[in-house]
This record gives structure tokens, sequence and C-alpha cells, in this order.
């Protein structure tokens, strides 16, 4: 029985989509139903999982081809599935009243399950094919979500979009056609006997097509357009959740070949570069959703800094793996939270700008609440979720530089720094949007009445339930590590022993720890007033910085001289057929002037073979081409 | 059970004969003349599908020969790689004949159009049946000859330009057939079509011989296969009525230049035969060449059936590149794409034409928002369009993925590359259409009245085949089995 259970959560939400109803908020309810179902089919799998047994389930595929499906949860894939499911369960509650003021209702439900089960299946899949299946699925069905508002905006970064998740999913789908045409299997473990020549292409095939997803620098150019035009809450779940997909599947894919320190070196400063230019980014944002967007891009440099600080300490790497992970599901909670937040306030205010707005904590107190709360998290406050993971990350960063690799003692400073920049980042959002003064409303007592209308009572459940894990995280930092990620790291090749001596009984308030978190928090404090004062926050970074627009004129330059040539070679045939036809032409004058002149027979005057219009051009090339094929083989 | 020697006679003959039927028939008598194209399709589909279980089950099925002149004669008999392309041509015509009773309801000279489009059917099957190359020939230059009035049906000074170009292309590709044709009987008699390949005993001494009949057979069959720089009637055959350009020019009569070419490359030559000549880079280079030009043409058409056009012309190239890579799964892949290439193409022009009928619009670009007028229609695009691009669980991944494990298998690790950049080409010019048709604007909102699909005539053949697309997705095994079972040393 036990061994269905994957199947059906992810089928819950496909059968779900037939049965949705034509209006918003009761669409909004058989999806909320349907994510809920879900989630409890998710943790009933908790008791096989915690015995460190596979939930297996095949549909057996054809013989001789790898076209069947297979289900295989374990520790990871189920932690992975099982945020995915808490997550998507919020922002549905905090859809129903949010869809309901959208067009197309429906539609969105369509697409938000789509893109549910495509997650859920991709975090529960039993091999490679099956991972890039559901990927696909939750790829190209969000994209019904990104351009859901219908702007201009929205298909710009919509097209964007697309096409990138096309070229992830092509290379995914050539990695994987390599893996299963070289050793033929698709299985997790079929990576480990790849032969030794591929290996790069592969590692690299799989790094581009989920480093996309996961917008790792610089694949992370669409990440801050797509995420922020999306309504709110399918914000919530493409950076929250969907974003994770692509950290999971680098996981996935790299589990086996985990303990390579050259590889870890490179991931490490990936990250870090990531890091540091997605919170650099973030600070120079007015609108909101873009500024949570590009500390997306910010938080998953911390994940893949985890991940390559486990490559590279080998062994004893479970102190990053366990960091990424623990900042997986962290990142996944406060990051929706703070997108469901900011969507509740434009939901009342229709504004995004956050200098525009101001004092809504007096307003929407229950708003103010939870993001003070996620807020508080994602800047690694101590009693909060965000605290653990980055001194997990940190302690790891440490133990990296006490190896002593080349320049990681700059690379810990940059961490202290980026932190610094978030809890900044954060420090501004919170206090322009929430505190201050605020707008005057008097002027407009309409707006005035929405704004201070309450919120629904399922879109507040909605926040209050990932605000409550935030805290209940934060103040038990060990539970996880006790708890669930044991279940993680059994699948990996680190010292499992020392795993479970060193970070099981973890304390995390120690005054070593509360103290480096005190640097960054403070530190942020200061740059937020350093900033305020010189107006670094309104800096416009010249275009030519901007690699977005570097890409673009990249790819004008290319089409243009793509046109010119098509032109010039349409140009080159027509002159070329022209003079062709004129010797055509003449020669057969010529021939008819030799001949006994039968101009008088209108017949024959019909038939000559320039009435045929026959494509001399045409005859040039098989000519031409039977030349080609034929003379270099020609010799026996 | 029909005899064996009456099946090839019912397959080629009931069209032929029928066509006698319809022109009895008066102009106005559509209901009359419908139900007689739409029976002689079905017992043409009937039949060969009675054919094709018996040739599968190791059967024969065979009529003739009948001696013309001296060591020439015209022979059918069904091999299981003639089964499989009569069995797509058949099906589908069935669909293609109820889909353009609907679409033809409102132009001129029905009757000529039914005449010609049954005749078409029968030297389609002719072809599929032949069991020689004379009888192929005969059958390939027939088919020119019986579908251009198909292709120059509208009237107009563009059609019979597209008409001259079509009969231009056509004829210069069965003077090489003929050709090559004339040098194979010079080297070993009247050729018939052997499984392992007729030419496959001569003596090395005959391989400059062999390789010139090669490149003769090859290219002259390409004309029709529209494979780059032998494409160009393929677009501008574009102006023939919808269901035509659907069924000749994305399935029947580019799949005939594609089955003469799988004719040549396993009946006459064989594979060994050929890599023995050195002709497998050349081919694989001109099927390479042709995929990528063609999906880069194909973006640059803001006319839909263009569009489609380049498409084929892009697509179609798949199947020689999957023979050429002589791996058993190249060869699978090409082969299903065979089938999986039918199913979508047609299901694409179908819906261009329920598109064109419907509201009028033939540009790429003003069909925004067009999928809340024919959501049906829309949906079923989507589908084929990412079996065009090879996303899963549409039938295109199938084709896709074997031609990517043989392209391993067989040593050409660069096609990998190559699919991998059409396929992104294939989403640059489908899915702009399919997304604008869902979430754009067009003014396309559905009239009060609700009228808003294409007849069922037109909708259920296009909903069947939408979904026959993806079931082959969904059970790869039943297309990857019918096409082991035409053997071809898989």
């Amino acid at each position: 029985m036990g061994a269905i259970l994957p199947l059906l959560a992810v089928t819950g939400p496909l059968v779900a989509i037939g049965l949705l109803p034509p209006r918003a908020r009761q669409a909004g309810r058989v999806a909320t139903g349907a994510c809920g179902l879900t989630l409890f089919l998710i943790v009933a799998m908790y008791p096989s999982i915690a015995r460190g047994l596979e939930v297996r389930w095949s549909v057996p595929g054809m013989a001789g081809t790898p076209l069947g499906l297979s289900f295989g949860a374990d520790g990871l894939g189920w932690l992975v599935a099982l945020v995915a499911a808490i997550v998507w369960l919020a922002a549905t509650l905090f859809a129903v009243e949010y869809v309901d003021h959208e067009a197309h209702a429906r539609r969105y439900y369509v697409f938000w399950l789509l893109s549910f089960a495509g997650m859920v299946g991709l975090a529960l899949a039993g091999d490679l094919l099956t991972l890039f299946l559901f990927f696909e699925l939750m790829s190209l069905s969000s994209y019904g979500l990104v351009v859901h508002t219908q702007t201009g905006e929205a298909h710009r970064a919509g097209s964007l979009y697309l096409y990138l998740a096309v070229i992830g999913g092509l290379a995914l789908l050539t990695a994987v056609g390599l893996v299963f045409g070289s050793t033929g299997s698709v299985s997790f473990a079929s990576l480990a006997t790849l032969p030794p020549a591929l290996r790069p292409a592969v590692i690299a095939l799989f790094l581009l097509g989920f480093g996309l997803k996961a917008g790792i620098v610089p694949l992370h150019l669409w990440l801050p357009e797509a995420h922020p035009v999306a309504p709110s809450p399918a914000s919530a779940v493409l950076s929250g959740v969907m974003i994770k997909a692509g950290a999971y599947g680098i996981l996935r894919v790299a589990g086996q070949s985990l303990a390579s320190p050259g590889l870890g070196y490179v991931v490490i400063w990936l990250g870090l570069i990531t890091m540091a230019v997605g919170v650099s980014l973030a600070l120079l944002q007015a609108n909101g959703k873009r500024l949570l967007a590009y500390h997306s891009v910010s938080q998953m440099g911390y994940i893949v800094l985890g991940i390559g600080l486990t490559a590279y300490l080998g062994a004893k790497g479970s102190m990053g793996l366990a960091g990424a992970v623990y900042h997986l599901v962290n990142h996944a909670l406060f990051k929706a939270l703070l997108f469901l937040a900011v969507g509740a306030v434009y939901l009342r205010t229709r504004e995004l700008n956050i200098y525009r707005l101001g004092g809504l904590g007096r307003v929407m107190p229950l708003v103010g609440g939870v993001a003070l709360i996620a807020s508080l998290g994602i800047s690694g406050f101590p009693g909060f979720n965000g605290y653990a993971s980055k001194t997990l990350l940190h302690h790891a960063l440490e133990k990296a530089v006490q190896h002593g690799g080349a320049g990681l003692f700059l690379a810990e400073r940059l961490f202290v720094l980026v932190s610094a920049g978030t809890a900044c980042s954060f420090l501004k959002l919170f206090s322009f949007v929430f505190l201050g003064r605020g707008r005057d409303w008097t002027g407009d007592p309409v707006a005035m009445e929405e704004v201070r209308r309450p919120l629904g009572r399922e879109s507040s459940v909605g926040m209050g339930i990932l605000a409550a894990l935030i805290l209940a995280l934060g103040l038990r930092p060990g539970w996880l590590l006790e708890r669930l990620l044991p279940l993680v790291w059994r699948a990996f090749p680190v010292d499992t022993a020392w795993a479970d001596g060193h970070l099981s009984h973890l304390s995390f308030f120690n005054r070593t720890d509360l103290t480096a978190a005190g640097i960054c928090l403070v530190l942020g404090g200061l740059l937020f007033v350093a900033g305020n004062r010189t107006g670094l926050f309104h800096l416009h970074l010249p275009r030519a910085l901007s690699l977005g627009w570097l890409a673009e004129q990249a790819g004008m330059g290319v089409a243009a001289a793509w046109n010119r040539l098509y032109e010039l070679t349409v140009q080159a045939g027509a002159w070329i057929g022209r003079r062709l036809a004129r010797v055509l032409r003449q020669a057969v004058v010529a021939v008819r002037r030799v001949d006994h002149n039968p101009g008088d027979s209108g017949l024959f005057r019909e038939m000559t073979v320039i009435n045929l219009n026959f494509d001399v051009y045409l005859l040039a090339a098989i000519l031409a081409l039977l030349l080609l094929l034929y003379l270099p083989f020609g010799r026996a | 059970m029909i005899p064996g020697e009456l099946v090839p006679l019912v397959a080629v003959g009931v069209p032929l004969a029928g066509t006698l039927g319809l022109t009895l028939l008066p102009e106005i008598a559509d209901r009359r003349r419908n139900c007689w194209t739409v029976s002689c399709s079905l017992a043409v589909a009937v039949a060969v599908a009675v054919a094709a279980v018996t040739v599968f089950r190791g059967g024969r099925v065979e009529a003739g020969p009948w001696p013309l002149v001296s060591g020439l004669a015209v022979h059918l008999r069904l091999d299981p790689l003639g089964a499989l392309f009569a069995l797509i041509a058949s099906s589908l015509w069935v669909l293609a004949t109820l889909y353009s009773t609907g679409y033809m309801a409102h132009e001129d000279h029905r009757r000529r159009y039914s005449v010609f489009w049954l005749l078409s059917l029968g030297v389609t099957m002719g072809l599929a049946f032949a069991a020689n190359l004379f009888t192929l020939y005969l059958f390939y230059e027939m088919l020119t000859l019986s579908t251009y009035p198909l292709v120059v049906h509208a009237g107009s000074p563009e059609a019979a330009r597209a008409g001259w170009h079509y009969l231009g292309y056509s004829f210069a590709g069965a003077a090489l057939v003929l050709g090559g044709f004339v040098v194979l009987a010079g080297l070993l008699g009247p050729p018939a079509f052997v499984a392992g390949g007729a030419a496959a005993l001569l003596p090395a001494g005959a391989y400059p011989a062999l390789r010139l009949a090669f490149s003769c057979l090859a290219l002259g069959f390409a004309v029709k296969a529209a494979m780059i720089p032998l494409h160009g009637w393929l677009p501008l055959a574009m102006v023939a009525p919808t269901p035509v350009s659907a069924l000749l020019h994305a399935v029947a009569v580019v799949k005939a230049g594609v089955f003469g070419l799988l004719r040549t490359w396993f009946s006459l030559f064989g594979p060994e035969t050929v890599a023995a000549l050195g002709m497998v880079t050349p081919f694989l280079t001109l099927a390479a060449i042709t995929i990528g030009l063609g999906s880069v043409l194909a973006l640059q058409q803001q006319d839909l059936k263009r569009r489609l056009a380049y498409s084929t012309v892009s697509q179609l190239a798949y199947i020689p590149l999957g023979v050429a890579l002589l791996s058993p799964a190249g060869v699978a892949g090409g082969l299903v794409h065979l089938i999986n290439h039918a199913l979508m193409k047609i299901t694409l022009f179908f819906c261009a034409g329920i598109i064109i009928t419907q509201t009028g619009r033939t540009q790429v670009n003003q069909l925004s928002g067009v999928g809340r007028r024919l959501p049906l229609t829309m949906l079923a695009f989507a589908v084929a369009a990412l079996g065009m691009i090879g996303v899963i669980p549409v039938n295109g991944f199938v084709s896709k993925w074997q031609l990517v494990v043989g392209a391993l298998h067989g040593g050409e690790p660069w096609v990998l590359a190559l699919l991998a950049a059409s396929a992104l080409l294939n989403a640059a010019y489908y899915l702009p259409i399919v997304a604008g048709a869902f979430f754009r604007e067009g003014g396309f909102d559905p009239p009060p009245e609700g009228a808003q699909e294409a007849p069922l005539s037109m909708l259920g053949p296009v909903i069947l085949l939408a979904l026959a697309c993806l079931l082959t997705g969904f059970f790869p095994g039943w297309t990857l089995g019918l096409v082991r079972a035409v053997g071809l040393g898989l």
C-alpha cells in the first residue's frame, strides 16, 4: 500500500484539475483541498522513510526502452516534497482571496496544480527520466503563472522565461540521453558508472539545466524578471519552491560524486558570486517584489555554497550539506511568506514601490507582523530559522578555511558582508513599507477604506502557517537536525557517524555564534543608515554593466547578421537565376535560328523551355550536388 | 479472409475505380460524393490493415507481375516496410477525407477535387505496394500528375506559379530516379526490392557505377522528401487547400519521397553496401543541413502554413538522419518518426485549416487570443507543437529519444547538438503561437451565439489525431513494436 503513495501524491493535483469549478473562490478551495491531500499523503510516507526504506513504485516501461515512470522517495526527495506541499498549501490558501481579484481564475489554477504536480513528482522521482519529465512539467506549466496577468511586462518576462526553460530542459534531456546511451540505464546509480570521457559533458549539461532553474549567476537573468510579474501567490511558489528544484537536481545528480575538492572549490565561488551579485542588485531595487526576487538569487547562492562546501570537505562535508538542505527548507518558508506579505500589501494598496508606501504596520498589523517574522528569518536573527542554517554554513566555511584553500578567508569575509547586506535590505523593505509616517490616504477615502479592510480568513491562515513554522524552527534549531536531516545525509558519501555525532546535538545559542550573527546584523544596520544618507539605494548602474543588456545586444547582433546574410543569399540567388535565364534564353534563340524556325506554329511557340518557366536554379543545384557528391567518392 | 492477390488490387484499384463513380455524380451532389469518397478511402484502409496483418504474420500479399516490355513488369507486393507506409497513409487518408468534406464545403470545383483526391490515394497505395523499382518509378511519376490539380486548385496566378514549380521539381526528381534506375538495371537487370539490398552482392568493381546510381536515386527521391536545397516547391505549394497541404505536403507526397529513400537504402542497396560506397557521410550531412536550415527558415516565416511547411522540411530529415546513423536505435528512431511526424504534422495543418476557415487569419502575428475562440483546436495545436519540440509525453519525444540514443550508439555525438538546436528552434517558432493564442488578447472573444469551433467533420479528426499523438507518446511500445516488426536489422 505504501508504495503507491508517491503516485497518488502526484496524480491528486492532476485529478483536481478536472474538478475545478469556474468560479474563482470555489476553484481556490478545490485547489486547497488537493494541496492538503497531497501534503497528507507525503506526511503518510514518513514512517517508511524514517525506517530508511525507499518508497518505490514503477510503471514498467517497454522492453528495451526506459520510457516508464519510477517513483522512489529517499530522505532528501521526501523533505523537498514535504516543504513544497506545505508552502503550496499556504500559498493556495492565500490565493483563494488574491486570485479572486484576477481574471481567468480557472486557467490560473490549472497551471498552479500542474506545476505543483511537477514539483512533487520531481522530488519523488526514482530515476533520471522521471525527474526530467516532472521538471519539464513544472517548468513549462509555470509559464502560465508567469504571464498570467497578460501585461506587456509579463509577456516580455514570460518569453525570456520560456526560452530559457526550454534550453534548460534540452540540456537536461541531452544529459539524460548521454547517460542512457552510454550506460543503458537511467537510474541515479548509473551516474556513477559513466565513462570518464563523458563525465565532464554530462555534469556541465546538468549544471546548465538545473542552474538555470536555480538562478545561479550568470544564469539568473530571467529570475528577477519572471518571479515578480506573476501574481503574488505564484511568485511565492516560484521563488520559494520551484527554484529549489534546481538545487535539488544538482544535489541529486552530484550526490554520488560529491567528494571532489577541485569541483567543490569552483562551486564555492560560484555560490559566493551568486550571493554577492544577488544582494548588491537587491539593495538597488524600489519594487518590493523585484527586491525579493534578487534576494532569491542571493539566497540560492547560500545553498550552492553549501553544496560546494560539501564537495570540498569530502567525508566531513556533512556540515555543508546540512547547511545547504537546512537553508533550502528555511528559504522556502520565509521567501514564500515575504512574497505573500508583499502580495497582501499590493492587494490592498495596488502599490509595489516601497518608497511610496509606509506606515502600514498600524493599518495592517497582521501583515506587518508576519513580514517582520520573515524578515528576521531571512536576516539570520537568532531565534528565527535563518539563523540556524546560516550558522551551519558559516561553520562549514570556517572549516574549509582551516583546510587551507587559497583565498577562502576572503570567501568568509564575503559571506559576512552578504549576510550584512541581506539584513540591511530587509531593514529597508520593512521600514519603508510598515514603519514611518506613511502615505497620506486622506485625499482618497475609497482607497483608505480598501486599505483598512482586513484580510480574509484563508489568507491569514496561509500566512500564519508559514510564520508559525519559521518561529518553531527558529526556537528549536536542533529539531530538524535531529529528526529529518540524518535521513538526508544517509544518501550521500559523507561520514555518517561523524555527522550524527557532531551535528545532531549542535547547540546554536552559544556566544561565538551569537556574536557572529550580531556582527552581521550590526553591519547591516550601519549599511542601512549609510545607504539612506548617501542615496546609495537609488543608484542606477550603467546599462553596460548589466548582463541582461549585454546579452540582449549580442542576440540582436546575431539576428541582424543572420538577416543580412539571408538577404544577401536571396539576392545572390536571384541574380544567378536571372543571369542563367538570360543565357538559356539566348541559347534557345540560337537553337531556334539553327533549327528551321518553327515560330510560325502556335503550338511550338508556346512550348519553349522559357514558357515552361523551368527552374534553372534548381537544375544548376542538382547538377552541382551530383558533382559534389559523386566526384570525391568516384575513386574505386 | 481476402486472398493475398486481391488485396493489392483492392488497395490500388478501388480508389482508381472510385474516381469513375465520382464522375457520374453531378457537382451539386455533395452528400453522395462525400459518402462515396469516405467509403472508398475506408475500404482502402481496411484492405491495407488486413494486408499489413498478413504481412507482419509472415504471409504473402502479392499481385502480378504483369510484364509490360521485355524484363520490365508492374509488380505489387507488400513487405513490412511498405506495410508501414501504407498503414500510415491509408489510415490518415480516411481522417483527411472526412476533414476535407468539411473544409471544401465552401470551395468551388468540389468534384474535380474529389476525383484527384481519390486518384492520389490509389497512386500512393501503388507506391507502397510496389515490388520493384520500375513500379515505384511509375507511381512516383503518377503521383506528381495526380496531385498537380490539387495543388493548383485555387486557380489563381499564384497557384499556377506554384504548380509550375511543383511540376518542374517533381519531374526533375523523377528524371533522376529514372537515371538511377537505368544505371542499376544495367548492372543487375531490372532491380526488384529485396530485404538486405539487391545490390549487396555486386563486386567492388561495380562501386563507381553504384555510387552514381545511389546519388541519382537519393537526390531524385530527396526532391519529394523536400531536402534542402531541393525543397523549393514545398513552401510554394502551400497555396493548395489546407487538407491537401496537410495530407500531401505533410504526409503522403513528402513521405512518398522519404519512403523512396528508405527503399533505396534498405531494399536496393542495403546499409552495408551504402557504407562501403562511402555515401553515408554525404547523406548524413545533407540531412543535418536540412534539419538545421529548415528550422531557421521556418522561424522567418510569418504565414502560418509556410511556417508549417518549413517545419516539415526540417522534421522530415530526421528520418533519413536516423537511418544514416547506422545503429538499430537510430533506424528505429527514424522509422518511428515516420509515424509520429505524420500524426503531429497533420494535426497542425488541420488546426491551421480550421483557423483559416473559422477566422480568416493566415499570419502568425494575427493569432493572439485565438485560443479564446477556438479552445479545442488550439489545445490540439498545442499538443502537436509540443510534440514537435520533443516534450514528454507527446510522441515526438519518443522519436527524439531514439535518435539521441541512436546517435550515441552510431558514434555521432554531434547529432545531439543538432537535435538540441533544432528542438530549440522548434520551440522558438511554435511556442509563441501557442502562448499567444492563450495568453494574449486579440479581439477573439467568442460571439454571443456561441458557434465558434469548426463543424464536427473538421474538429473530430483534429481531436482524434491529437489524442493519437498523446497515446503514441504515452505508450511508445505500440509504435516502436510496429517499427521493430518491420525488421531492417533492428
